[in-house]
């Protein structure tokens, strides 16, 4: 092989190799939750669309933006449904309002091509505006007939965490380490510092009890006051608190990266219960019926007694890892999986499976 | 394949991103100040190796004309010709491959840094969500700090950006390539040999420069510091080497005149014929290292009448 065959060789393993390792740049599609209604099941696929699925037959009845239409990019916020309208996220920086009823489109932010930063985490709905938060740590409210921006708030880094609202306060973390709670009315700060914690908030925060809850990725778990943002307790685990905590009666659940799920006292902080699932926990667990759903990188979902943490069944495996947050709608438990696959699983009174869809573009 | 995960991991990728994310972490939480610190550290490490390509790399330059006499001498006979090249690099001590040491062992940490880079670098959550399994528990800061604020000088160093930054970088890595690859290629006595060397003097700074445009900017803040630690040692060890020389001198005439002089003088044994001429190509360099540019017409001058005058 002379010289200038191996330079030319050389320099086409040089290209493809740098195809190959420009392509981990991209977003692989994302991980959406589902979330029901009373007909359909909402969910972003990994192929960049908003589906709806019949509820009984997991067929897929809707679709937006339409087969052979542009996808949407990745979606890895939950969808959010108040009843007539359900809102997306799309991670390319765009809100989208649907028609609950068919996923025709409504309305969507911004209205032009102009770029207002990727969108992690969900957008969270109150009657009238709909919140979000982007990777330039601008938080704002939309008008939920018109998509207009109402107000905006900019954070210190990306907010990835979707917003949690209760009583006229808007509540996030950012990864600029900070919690922050604003006025729904008009995006002005409730307390009069943030509150810093020691490491980048993504989870989306839980409000119960005259407490906001939320973790960190050093390790620590933090319940608030929601008045003041004085911290009440906080609990110190191991690994990154990465997915939604839940919270049952007197408990609040809190998972980890390093795969433990921690059933932690309310009021004190103090673990009543832990169990470990061995592989890191992204997906946020679902509270059903007394029952604790969690599941992991590793596929397998498991319902656990919410005041024992005791195991009910030895745990439905969908085969591929699970990221997105687990919907539940009365007693049917709904994954969408990495694999592309949404389930539905029956999983009190013994574990079965009810359906299954293939979401991939075809 | 999870052994082989499981040893990369353990071995390259978790201590190169748990090392700049504690770098990180002590010089003020600034990425680009990390990666020119880590680029620092890792030229030290690989020092040794570095010199040891250098030298080798003199060595080889030193060798041509005795490995062109070689040549001439033993053109019809391949196994003898490959059998006296083989000798002659033991006597001399050189390992014709030695000098890919350094570029070796450069390669994992490139591939390291670059995936330590979009790991601690969130430009997607699916980049940050295995970051917590290669982070050292022991090690309680590294998660207080991540993900890593990737700007730095108007770049975000997470991603490859279209802008007048990057290519400014691109042509700062490309002619930072140029020079050092420039000060450190070997002379060759061989057309061939040198015809590649041209090229690649070329070819690696643009495929380099074009890298740049096309990879996050941390790695190419690290090839750009990497070139400029190079150049310094490379002066410090050669001088300006082959930036200040001609292209086609001393070794094309030193080994004109071995071929004129074993044309003409009889028949030399080839042990002394390439002994002469490796003695006047060492002297012949060290002028050149000494009197630089100014040099090395005189030198080229001098052997010129000297072979014009044994071949009348």
């Amino acid at each position: 092989m002379t010289g200038k065959r191996l330079l030319v060789l050389l320099f086409l393993v040089l290209f493809l190799a740098t195809g190959c390792v420009t392509d981990r740049f991209r977003f692989s599609g994302g991980w959406s939750g589902p979330v029901a209604s009373q007909d359909l099941v909402y969910v972003g696929s990994r192929d960049g669309r908003v589906l709806g699925l019949s509820r009984d037959t997991g067929e897929i009845q809707w679709s937006f933006p339409l087969p052979g239409q542009d996808p949407l990019g990745g979606i890895y916020g939950t969808p959010s449904y108040d009843g007539d309208r359900v809102y997306v996220a799309a991670f390319e920086g765009k809100i989208h309002a649907l028609n609950a009823s068919d996923l025709t489109p409504l309305w969507q932010f911004p209205l032009d091509r102009s770029f207002v930063g990727r969108i992690v985490g969900g957008p969270a709905v109150e009657p009238g505006k709909v919140i979000f938060g982007d990777s330039e740590g601008v938080v704002r409210a939309l008008d939920t007939s018109t998509g207009t921006v109402e107000w905006s708030f900019k954070a210190g880094n990306q907010v990835w965490s979707t917003p949690a609202i209760k009583d006229g306060v808007v509540y996030f973390g950012s990864l600029d380490h900070n919690f922050y709670a604003l006025s729904l009315l008009d995006g002005e700060e409730e307390w009069s510092l943030p509150f810093e914690a020691g490491g980048a908030i993504v989870t989306s925060p839980l409000v119960s009890d005259g407490k906001v809850f939320f973790g960190s990725f050093d390790g620590t778990f933090h319940a608030l006051d929601i008045d003041n943002g004085q911290q009440i307790w906080q609990f110190d685990g191991d690994g990154w608190f990465w997915a939604d905590p839940v919270a049952v009666e007197n408990m609040v659940y809190a998972t980890t990266t390093n795969g433990v799920l921690y059933a932690l006292d309310v009021s004190t902080g103090r673990v009543r219960w832990q169990f470990d699932l061995q592989r890191p926990i992204i997906a946020s667990p679902a509270v059903l019926d007394g029952r604790v759903v969690v599941t992991s990188d590793e596929g397998i979902v498991f319902s656990l007694n919410a005041r024992s943490g005791q195991q009910e069944n030895p745990g439905f495996d969908v085969g591929a890892e699970v990221r997105a947050d687990i919907g539940v709608q009365e007693d049917t438990v709904y994954i969408n999986d990495m694999d592309r696959q949404v389930w539905a699983l029956r999983l009190v009174g013994g574990q079965r499976q009810l359906w299954q869809t293939d979401t991939s573009d075809r | 394949m999870e052994i082989i995960a499981l040893i990369w991991n353990t071995f390259i990728l978790n201590p190169l991103l748990n090392g700049l994310v504690l770098l990180y972490a002590v010089l003020g939480r600034n990425f680009g100040i990390t990666i020119v610190v880590f680029t620092i550290i890792v030229r030290l490490a690989t020092l040794p190796l570095t010199l040891r390509q250098i030298r080798s790399t003199q060595k080889m330059t030193r060798l041509q004309p005795r490995l062109k006499a070689i040549q001439q001498r033993y053109a019809k006979d391949k196994a003898r010709l490959s059998q006296e090249t083989m000798k002659l690099y033991r006597e001399s001590g050189v390992n014709p491959i030695g000098c890919l040491g350094p570029l070796v062992i450069q390669f994992p940490i490139w591939i390291g840094l670059y995936m330590a880079i979009i790991q601690v670098l969130p430009t997607s959550p699916e980049s940050l969500a295995g970051l917590s399994g290669h982070l050292y528990s022991w090690m309680p800061m590294v998660n207080q700090v991540v993900p890593l604020n990737s700007k730095f000088f108007g770049l975000d160093l997470a991603v490859a950006e279209t802008s007048i930054v990057t290519y400014f970088m691109a042509v700062l890595v490309g002619a930072s390539m140029w020079v050092m690859q420039k000060m450190s290629t070997p002379l060759a006595a061989d057309p061939r040999q040198e015809s590649t060397n041209r090229m690649l003097l070329w070819m690696m700074p643009i495929m380099f420069g074009f890298f740049t445009l096309s990879l996050p900017a941390g790695l190419p803040l690290y090839w750009l510091v990497s070139n400029l630690i190079g150049i310094v040692i490379q002066y410090f060890v050669t001088g300006w080497g082959g930036l200040l020389r001609s292209r086609t001198a001393p070794a094309t005439v030193t080994a004109s005149a071995v071929g004129e002089a074993s044309d003409t003088e009889g028949d030399p044994s080839p042990d002394e014929e390439v002994a002469s001429d490796g003695q006047r190509y060492d002297r012949d360099q060290r002028q050149n290292r000494r009197g630089g540019a100014r040099a090395r017409p005189k030198g080229a001058r001098r052997r010129s009448r000297g072979s014009r005058g044994r071949g009348r």
